[in-house]
This record gives structure tokens, sequence and C-alpha cells, in this order.
């Protein structure tokens, strides 16, 4: 228990309140999408209507590999990249860093091959700068939609990324200014609210979904908040504090210093030995091979694995290009194991969730919504206690509007991903598609009538429809994805026209309100 | 390894956590449960909640100890969410849908049923009573109150 004076309880409600309703609307907008983004893939995988069985890469790379190339001007060779596609092909990148005359900035320009894993057949040729490929993939329009809204909030970098760093900050403070103000949090964890519709039931509600969910809501906060910051003021304002400004000689430090290229020709040692031979040190199939200085005395790979055996982090192999000799594990960060390289590869599986399939996925989006529904049930009190207000009860009904808003755009941008993708550009109409949404459901909304009723009608809507738009736009049929077994599909298909069968009774939580009934209290 | 050991882990202490639901001394005050008398079971419901984390860093699987943290937060919050009238309309309900009869009569509250006579008795003696008062008076009934 921790004890306060009434001033200092005062003030820190009121941090606790303003950090948390200031940026509020903005806070559940990034956590409700965070949530939804631990599936980004499996929702992309669904929207391209079933990704192939990916089993790693095929034991005849090495032989595709020198296929190809020859295709490319040897430049080129500083880095090849090889990995699969969602589709099952093997995708082999050949890169050189090279000035892009659009951004102004030195990025990666590549030949891209998509390759027949089997046969060795080029099924697809790309030549560009790697981001605008990327950016263009008409069939990951949704995935990288739902990624981008999370990410930044759709707003250009950097500013983006500031602002959600900055919203991390306020859900740690939020968090924390809650734990402080709470008593007895733990002798209330199992307070439940008593159902009487009063204010205190509100409180109570709130205060048990934040109780559970605080360490997660700290865990997920904070390092949010630093892959916001990380890339878009950390690594500037370390570069000036520590290298004079310097970001490359910072990145040298941090990943390693990059060894003396030797440019004798020399062969590539067999790929697919090299790759057993990670396997076998990792326990797991690798993912991905980079190859640096390929054909060249002082070639190098690195072998990338994803994590295994209980652990959170996957490991890097490196070998060398020539000799196949193994050079050690490589650390995320500098070239030696450490504390700091430890903690910041702990990011990344703490923040996505996805270091053990769908076990942590499906853990990590239920944390999402309890957080999301600490925001809404926080933003809900503080305005209650003040809705005498004229001013808070148009933000009332902003809450309102955005708490159901934001589901129905997300649903709109998902249905005009569909119709775009046979006849227009799915990657410009998905985002039209969650404004015209959006505006939509802020129209529904304005209205004097309580406008939940509505709302709920048109979330069943669209859930419904959904699965229905998804075949008619010419997605596979149950039968077709069951027999390709992609069951990401059929999952995400029954599971919206679940949720909006349910929505679609309007009185289903009735069902459990049973008039006669009374609560043992009262 | 942690598929399984992350599956028993979540059912060990969800159970628990069930079980110190149960016998939580403020929740019990709040919805007017007797309270219940100090034994072990509050002592075992905590083991339960706990022993599955400490066999999870036994054994070294990190992952699974992870997935459980997460799955222990959100299955707390949404068994402390379960109040003692939402369960029994709950299981009302369940036994309604359910065909068979046995399973039914096993997982049917018991305590509204057992004092049903009584309070249909209470309601109807308040009903008479009611009724008694609110006689109605020809002076001020709804015809005569219309055309004033």
């Amino acid at each position: 228990m921790i004890v306060l004076s009434q001033e200092r309880t005062k003030r820190l409600v009121a941090v606790h309140g303003w950090s948390g309703t200031v940026l509020g609307l903005l806070l559940y907008a990034v956590v409700l999408t965070g949530a939804v983004a631990v599936f980004a893939h499996e929702i992309g995988s669904w929207s391209r209507g079933g990704d192939a069985t990916r089993h790693g890469l095929p034991s005849t790379v090495h032989r595709h590999l020198e296929a190809h190339m020859g295709l490319v001007d040897p430049a080129y060779h500083a880095e090849v990249s090889i990995g699969t596609t969602d589709a099952g092909a093997l995708r082999l990148s050949f890169q050189q860093p090279m000035t892009n005359p659009e951004s102004g900035q030195i990025e990666d320009h590549a030949h891209v091959f998509h390759v027949d894993p089997v046969t060795g057949e080029t099924l697809r040729h790309q030549e560009g700068f790697l981001r605008a490929l990327r950016a263009g993939e008409a069939g990951a329009a949704l995935e990288r939609f739902l990624i981008d809204l999370h990410v930044r909030l759709y707003v250009p970098e950097p500013w983006g990324l500031f602002l959600t760093g900055v919203l991390g900050l306020a859900m740690m403070v939020a968090a924390i200014s809650g734990v402080l103000m709470h008593r007895h949090l733990l002798r209330d964890l199992y307070t439940a609210p008593r159902g009487r519709g009063l204010l205190s039931d509100k409180r109570d509600r709130h205060v048990l979904a934040a109780a559970w969910g605080v360490p997660f809501s700290i865990l997920l906060a904070f390092t949010g908040a630093f892959f916001s910051f990380a890339l878009s003021l950390g690594l500037p304002v370390v570069a000036m504090v520590a290298f004079g400004g310097d970001q490359q000689a910072l990145i040298e430090t941090v990943i390693g210093n990059p060894e003396a290229v030797d440019p004798r020709p020399a062969p590539l040692a067999s790929l697919d030995y090299v790759l057993h031979d990670s396997a076998e040190r990792a326990g797991s199939q690798p993912r991905t091979v980079l190859i640096e200085n390929t054909g060249t005395a002082s070639s190098r790979l690195t072998v990338f694995h994803g994590a295994t055996g209980g652990a959170l982090t996957g490991t890097t192999h490196m070998f060398h290009g020539v000799s196949r000799a193994f050079l050690g594990e490589k650390p995320t960060l500098g070239t030696q194991p450490s504390a700091g390289s430890a903690a910041v590869s702990l990011m990344a599986p703490l923040h996505f969730g996805n270091f053990a399939g769908l076990a942590s996925k499906t853990t990590w989006f239920a944390l999402g919504l309890a957080m999301a529904f600490v925001i809404a049930t926080g933003m809900q009190l503080w305005v209650r206690r003040r809705q005498e207000s004229r001013l808070w009860q148009r933000f009332d009904r902003a809450v309102v509007i955005t708490l159901w808003g934001l589901p129905i755009a997300l649903l709109g941008a998902a249905v005009a991903f569909f119709l775009a993708r046979p006849v227009g550009d799915p990657l410009w109409w998905t985002p039209v598609g969650f404004l015209v949404a959006g505006c939509g459901a802020i129209t529904l909304g304005l209205s004097p009538r309580d406008p939940a009723a509505r709302y709920r009608r048109v979330v069943a809507l669209l859930c419904i429809g959904l699965p229905v738009l998804r075949h008619l736009t010419g997605g596979a049929s149950w039968s077709e994805v069951l027999l390709l077994g992609q069951f990401e599909v059929l999952t995400i298909d029954l599971l919206l026209l679940i949720s909006g069968s349910l929505l679609s009774l309007a009185d289903a939580p009735r069902l459990f309100l049973r008039a006669g009934v009374l609560e043992p209290a009262e | 390894m942690t598929g399984l050991a992350s599956i028993l882990a979540r059912a060990v202490t969800v159970a628990g956590q069930a079980g110190l639901r149960a016998t939580d001394p403020k929740r019990r005050r709040m919805f007017g449960l007797p309270a219940r008398r100090r034994g072990p079971l509050r002592w075992v419901a905590r083991g339960a909640v706990w022993t599955p984390a400490l066999g999870l860093i036994w054994i070294g699987d990190l992952a699974a100890l992870v997935i459980w943290m997460g799955a222990a937060t959100v299955s707390g919050w949404g068994i402390a969410c379960l109040t003692p009238a939402l369960l029994d309309r709950t299981k009302t309900r369940i036994a309604e849908w359910l065909p068979w009869g046995v399973l039914a009569l096993s997982i049917a509250p018991r305590r509204p049923v057992e004092d049903i006579d009584a309070r249909f008795a209470e309601m109807e003696a308040r009903l008479t009573a009611l009724e008694a008062i609110a006689k109605p008076n020809p002076d001020r009934s709804e015809f005569a109150t219309a055309g004033s």
C-alpha cells in the first residue's frame, strides 16, 4: 500500500486524468490499431487470399543464386539478400547503395527476382529502390496500412514517430500515476463492479482492468516509445552528442566496423552447406541470408534464424563466404555479446508478441484490447465526472464517436481494399476507404440521439459483409483455402462472421441481463 | 514444448485465480456473500497461481513464461469481472440451452432456487399491500383528469 498525502493524491489524479484525456483519443487509436496489427501478417495473408506455407529456404538456393548472379551488373553483388516471398517463391535481391534522386538520400537500389524454388524459373523481376519496391506491393496494402496507422498514425515521418513516441510516454505516465494514487491495488484485484449503473461502477470497471494490466501497459508503452524515438530522435541525438553528428561513425560503433574489402575474386562457398550447418547450430531453419561482397575473397554470410526452443529472440550466425568457416554468433548491437544488446533484442518480441506464433500473438492481442478498454473507460469516467460542462459533454460525444468510429473506419479500409483490388489501386484506396468510413462514422455520431445502437449495426453489417465481399472480389473460396491449408483465411472469415452475428443480435448482452434476477447486494 | 507447457500453466493459473476470487474477503463482503472461515483453500489457490511460473522458470522456457504472464493478466481480469449474479445468469442460460437434464441440473444455480418460494411469497405480500394503498379513486381516475 502506498500512502500519499491528500494534496499529493489530488495532484496525481490530475496528472493521471489529464495525461490520459488530452491524448486519450489518439492513444486509443494507437493501442487499438496495435492490437489489430499484432495479426497484421495474418490479415495480410487473408486479404491476399492465403499465403503459401513457409518451410524455410529451399535446399537449392546455391544453384538458383548462381544462375541469377550473371543477370545483373557485378556492382549489385555488393550485397545479396535471400529470403522467401508470401507466395512461397525464393526471393533474391541484388543490391548496392545509391543516391535516390527523389529523396536525396543514399538508399539500396536493387534487382529483385522471385524464383520458383523447384524449377528455378524466374517468376518476376523488379528493379528500383528497395523502399519504393516494398511500398508498391499492392497485395500488402491492407497489412501496410494497419502497421503505418499504428506506427505513425499516418502522419509523415518523422512527426508521426514523434507523436506515437509521446503517446507511449503519456501511457506510461498514466499507468505509473495510476499505481501511485491507487492505494489498495493488490487488495482490489478481485473487486468487480456491482452493476448498479452508478459512477462507482465505471470507476471499478476502469480500476479493475487497469490494475490487472498495469505491468504490460508499462511494458508495451515503454517498448513502443523506444521504437518511435530510437530512430527518429535517439540516433541523431546520440550521434550529435557522442560522435559530433557523424551518424555513420555511430552506426559503425553500434553495428560493428565493416571489414576492409579484399577485391580479389574468389568463388562463393556452398550456400547449401552453410545453411545446413547454420540450421544444425540454431535448431531451426534459416529465414533469410545476407551475403556481403559476393564473389570476392572477403565475402561474408550472415544467416538469420527465428526464435525457437522457448527463446524470445532468434539467432544470427556469421560464416566466411569463401572458406565457409563459422565466425560466431552476431549480437544485435556491437560485435561482442553485451547486456545492452540483449536488452535491445528483447524490445521487439516484447512489443510485437511474435516470438511463439499464434499463442503469443493471441495473448498480445488480448492485452492490447484490455489496454484499449482501460483507456476508453478512463476517458468516459473523466468525462462523466464533469458532465455539467458543455465542453465536456461535447468531448463525451467525441469519445463515443472515436470508440466506435475507429473499428468502423478500419473495416471500411478493408472494404476499400477488396473493392479496389480487381479494378484499381488498393495502395491508394485503402487509406481513402478508412477516411470515408471514418467520416461516415463521425456524421452518424453527430445526431442528437445516442448513436451506439446504430454504430453496433454498422459494425455488424461490415463484419458480416467483409468475408462475402472478399469472396465476390476474387478471393479464394473456403474449399480452396482448406485444400491448400491456408487456415488464416478461414479463421478470419469465421471470426468476422461470428462477431457480426453477435453484434447484430441487438440485445445479445441482455441474454445475461434478465429482469427479475436481483444482484445479491441489492 | 512452449505450446504444451504454456497451456498447462495457464490452466492451473486460471483455476488458482478462480479460487482466489471465490475466497477474496473484500469481494465477498461487497456482494453480500457469507464470510468464509480462514482455511488452506486460499493458500492452495495462491500456490496454483504462482507454481506454473516457477515450473516454467525451472524448465527454462522463457517464451512460455512470458506468454503465461500475459495470459494470467487477461484471465485474472476476466475472472474478476465475473460477478456472482452474472455467473448465476450464465449458468441458468447454459442450463436452459443444454438438452441433457442431468448436466443441466448439475450446473444450474442453486442459490436462487432454494429460496424461490419464500421470495415469491414475500413479493405477493408486497404486491397485495401496494394494491391496497393504490385503490382506484373514482374522482381522480384517468378519465376524470383527462377531461378536466
